[in-house]
């Protein structure tokens, strides 16, 4: 059974080892440019002196993902090894526009689905005013299995911008259409 | 003597807002893409 949620709810939480410790907490989320992959985090420590270390971990050593923690059996997955690649700089941000080159809009959050994996599906926008952008109002479009992101931008397929929603509630299934409609035109 | 302490209170807070600015940078998240996925090592 997979959830989406926002990427950022995970930034600034605990990781709590199964024997109750909490030696650090999430920085950073990683994700594969290619297939939308969660790769692992980057860590920190706690409190507002507490900066980043150069331990990571792993989206293979998480026992456990809810929404006030992230549980792993015990501190020793967290290590230099494990820190995932980082290269690619922050997606929020980044303009979204599609391969017929229309600007659909601000990445300002990311969807991860979750559960045995976990996978980048989408983003939440801020809409451009030519795609009908008015005030605070995000959406959400579908992004497919392999993306394109160059640091700056993100390409999407055209009729990515018929699958968007204006909230996560029933944006699985748009996400799961989009990419239904993809293998089908491929 | 009050214009050269309130000059070093000025400094101090400069100073101190500075840090506090560069210690929020240090510590901030995001979602950050890794072309061609793996770890570091």
């Amino acid at each position: 059974m997979s959830r989406l949620l926002r990427a950022s709810t995970l930034i600034g939480q605990p990781v709590v080892t199964l024997q109750g410790e909490s030696p650090l907490e999430i920085k950073d989320v990683v994700f594969d440019t290619g297939e939308g992959a969660i790769l692992g985090f980057t860590l920190r420590n706690h409190g507002f002196l507490g900066g980043p270390v150069r331990r990571g971990l792993a989206w293979g050593d998480v026992h456990g993902l809810g929404p006030d923690a992230v549980v792993i059996t015990d501190a020793s997955v967290l290590s230099t090894d494990n820190a995932p690649a980082t290269s690619g700089g922050d997606v929020i941000g980044d303009r979204v526009i599609t391969q017929g080159g229309t600007d659909l809009g601000e990445v300002v959050e990311v969807v991860v689905s979750t559960g045995a994996d976990a996978d980048v599906v989408g983003f939440e926008i801020k809409p451009s005013e030519s795609f009908g952008g008015r005030g605070d109002h995000n959406i959400f479009i579908p992004l497919p299995d392999t993306m394109a992101i160059s640091g700056e931008n993100v390409i999407v397929p055209d009729n990515a911008a018929d699958y968007v929603r204006d909230d996560l509630t029933g944006f699985g299934g748009a996400v799961d259409d989009f990419r239904a409609q993809l293998g089908e035109d491929s | 003597m009050i214009l050269i302490l309130a000059i070093v209170v000025v400094i101090l807070l400069v100073v101190a807002a500075v840090l506090v600015v560069l210690q929020r940078r240090r510590r901030s998240g995001g979602v950050v893409a890794s072309r061609g996925g793996g770890s570091s090592s």
